[in-house]
């Protein structure tokens, strides 16, 4: 019989959720209401996905923030899936030191990237700028802040995701799988794209998936580097100063979807290849694995 | 020594290896004759998946010289080596099917190989080791026989000079393990190729190999046909791990072709000598290593044997066989077993354990 503690933690973790979910209920739930305004439901309609889909704002900062996510994300995984091989040839205090500097750029705030980031920018243009100019006199292009930056600034920290993901992934696989190619002609190439790439295939789309993920949804570095540029985020941000309507709740609840898409096909694809990964197919019992013929 | 008109696939002279303080290998020198069932056998540790790591070029030697088909391959890389390798826990590759684990060998081959000429080869690999139509299948829908027969036939695909068995049997279970013994002998015979067989389990061993070497501490301790190494082990390392044996220690009193010895108990018996170890002087520490069914069971002293007498301590019946532990005054404990038949004594019975004077071994107890 479940005692008094038992029950109060039941509904202690019943109202952290309520606490935790609410909110984002609401935005969904207002997201439907037909009226002119958050506070009142009026009515379900899906009016104010029709009108978000027909304003060309939202639309240009959409393309911008797709644009960009895939971008960023794209260069994200085939740095972090290169540095993430490099690193396993790295041995000792040196490999220590570079897996530590991966999680710190993970836990960075994003607020001191951006800082950062737009410093390093500012910084940097106004270097290159003067002497673009003086080799190619007043007709030669003038780097600015826009698109590019946001994709280095997320591509920036996006890619240690990847390295990590990438990373456990390569220390779970099975060395004799690599071992195996090898006895069987294949050189170290071939090996790497015929069974290392293969296995790794899982992570590296896992990592990129979080990757777009991560920049699609990030306000704070993109604001700081955007220049005169809007992502999604930025034009939420913007344009709730003008006070909240039912688009923003449309807006918030189509990023909630496509977010949650993505991340459940992570966890799919990362638990999957692990229950049927390298490791287990020779190391399960004889017994076991007759009785799944 | 080996003939000169049999060929050698595989030589070691003087090959050492170490990883870090660890010596796994140690001055090693060894010939595989072409065709012949070769096992490394001994305890993990021992060196022995060292040695066929080498063979494989997993592993460079630190010194020494490796010899395929009387060839060095100091310089050649695992991938040019014509060796395949049957893995511990098989190494199948989860992303391809039984079909592209089998045919990997032949896809790396330049000039390539048409498409119809690999299927044709890997039906027919598949074919040796009975498992045809199991092309499609993935690893994970496989038992662990097939597993193992799956890794067996992606290496004989490639009908390699020497085929590496890293302990293939010691994850499936012992009816399958048994069946299997009797299936890669069968298979060696079959398709004629070098085998060189890892094992830490001596039935294995002597049920398959041509040949066997003991090893221990990264060295050989001796090499030689099953009944050679049961009939004559050199020491009693060799004598305890090879089968099993009784050692009774004593101290040698006269040294001959038989050997006069007294026990701890100060009592005299004999034994002939090992015709290949070190041989006995008086005042020697030696050991009588003697297998437990040459050892019979009576109720009284007989001549011409030697004999102790004692009581049973334990019966274990085993089907066709019975043990006995026989609790002896003079040499202690005693390990008899006998056709089920021929021996009807409960624990506590008095008995006389008894062998003719041959059946004894007399080594140096080191």
């Amino acid at each position: 019989m479940p005692n008094k503690a038992t029950i109060f933690l039941q509904y202690y973790a019943g109202l952290i959720y309520i606490f935790l979910y609410f909110p984002i209920a609401l935005v969904v739930l207002f997201s439907f209401n037909s009226g002119n305004y958050s506070a009142e439901i009026q009515g379900f309609s899906l009016r104010w996905y029709g009108e978000t889909w027909r304003d060309p704002f939202v639309l240009e900062a959409l393309g911008n923030s797709i644009f960009i996510a895939v971008t960023s994300a794209t260069l994200s995984t085939v740095i972090g899936t290169l540095a993430a091989l490099a690193l396993q040839n790295v041995h000792g205090w040196l490999r220590n030191l570079y897996d530590g500097l991966i999680y710190i750029a993970i836990i960075i705030p994003g607020i001191v990237i951006g800082i950062a980031t737009l410093i390093f920018f500012v910084q940097f243009f106004g270097w290159l700028n003067p002497m673009l100019q003086a080799q190619f006199g007043p007709s030669a292009p003038r780097l600015n802040l826009g698109l590019p930056t946001i994709i280095a600034a997320h591509t920036l920290f996006t890619m240690s995701i990847v390295i990590v993901i990438v990373r456990a992934r390569i220390a779970g696989m099975d060395r004799s799988l690599i071992e195996a190619s090898n006895d069987l002609y294949a050189t170290p190439m071939n090996t790497f794209w015929q069974v290392t790439l293969p296995q790794l295939f899982p992570a590296i789309i896992a990592g990129f998936l979080l990757a777009l993920t991560f920049s699609f949804d990030d306000f704070i570095v993109a604001f700081f580097v955007a220049g005169p540029n809007t992502t999604l985020p930025i034009y939420v941000f913007s344009s709730i100063r003008r006070g909240v309507t039912p688009k923003i709740n449309a807006i918030a609840t189509v990023t909630l979807i496509v977010s949650l898409a993505f991340l459940f096909t992570v966890q799919y694809l990362l638990t999957r290849s692990s229950e049927r990964g390298p490791g287990n197919s020779g190391t399960v019992s004889s017994d076991n694995q007759a009785s799944r013929v | 020594m080996m003939q000169p008109t049999v060929a050698i696939d595989v030589e070691f002279r003087n090959v050492a290896k170490s990883f870090g303080a660890v010596v796994a290998v140690d001055n090693v020198n060894f010939q595989i004759p072409k065709g012949s069932f070769f096992t490394f056998l001994g305890p993990s540790g021992c060196g022995k998946t060292s040695c066929l790591r080498l063979i494989g070029g997993f592993e460079q030697p630190d010194s020494g010289e490796i010899l395929i088909a009387s060839e060095s391959v100091a310089q050649v890389p695992a991938y040019e080596r014509h060796v395949n390798m049957v893995f511990q826990h098989y190494a199948l590759f989860p992303h391809m099917h039984v079909a592209g684990n089998v045919g990997y060998g032949l896809r790396q081959r330049r000039p390539r190989m048409s498409a119809r000429e690999i299927s044709k080869h890997v039906a027919d690999s598949l074919a040796l080791v009975r498992l045809s139509g199991y092309d499609g299948r993935r690893s994970w829908e496989l038992s662990g026989g097939q597993q193992q027969r799956v890794a067996l036939a992606r290496a004989l695909v490639n009908k390699p000079t020497v085929l590496l068995l890293d302990e293939p049997l010691a994850a499936l279970d012992r009816k399958l393990r048994k069946d299997m013994q009797v299936e890669l002998k069968n298979l060696q015979r079959e398709v004629g190729i070098t085998f060189v067989f890892v094992t830490h389990d001596q039935e294995e061993a002597l049920s398959m190999s041509d040949r066997i070497a003991v090893m221990r501490d990264g060295k050989i301790v001796q090499e030689g046909s099953p009944t050679d190494l049961y009939s004559q082990p050199l020491d009693r390392y060799v004598a305890g791990f090879i089968g099993q044996s009784n050692f009774i220690v004593g101290t040698v009193v006269e040294a001959g072709d038989q050997v006069t010895i007294k026990t701890e108990r100060s009592v005299l018996f004999r034994a002939p000598k090992s015709k290949v170890a070190k041989s006995l002087l008086a005042g020697d520490n030696a050991v009588v290593a003697i297998r437990p069914e040459r050892i019979s069971l009576g109720n009284k002293h007989e001549a011409g044997v030697e004999s102790f007498a004692g009581r049973v301590a334990q019966v274990t019946f085993l089907g066709d066989q019975t043990e006995f532990h026989v609790e002896t005054e003079q040499a202690g404990r005693l390990l008899v077993r006998m056709s089920s038949g021929h021996a009807s004594f409960v624990s506590g019975d008095p008995v006389i354990a008894y062998w003719k004077r041959e059946a004894g071994l007399a080594l140096l107890n080191e």
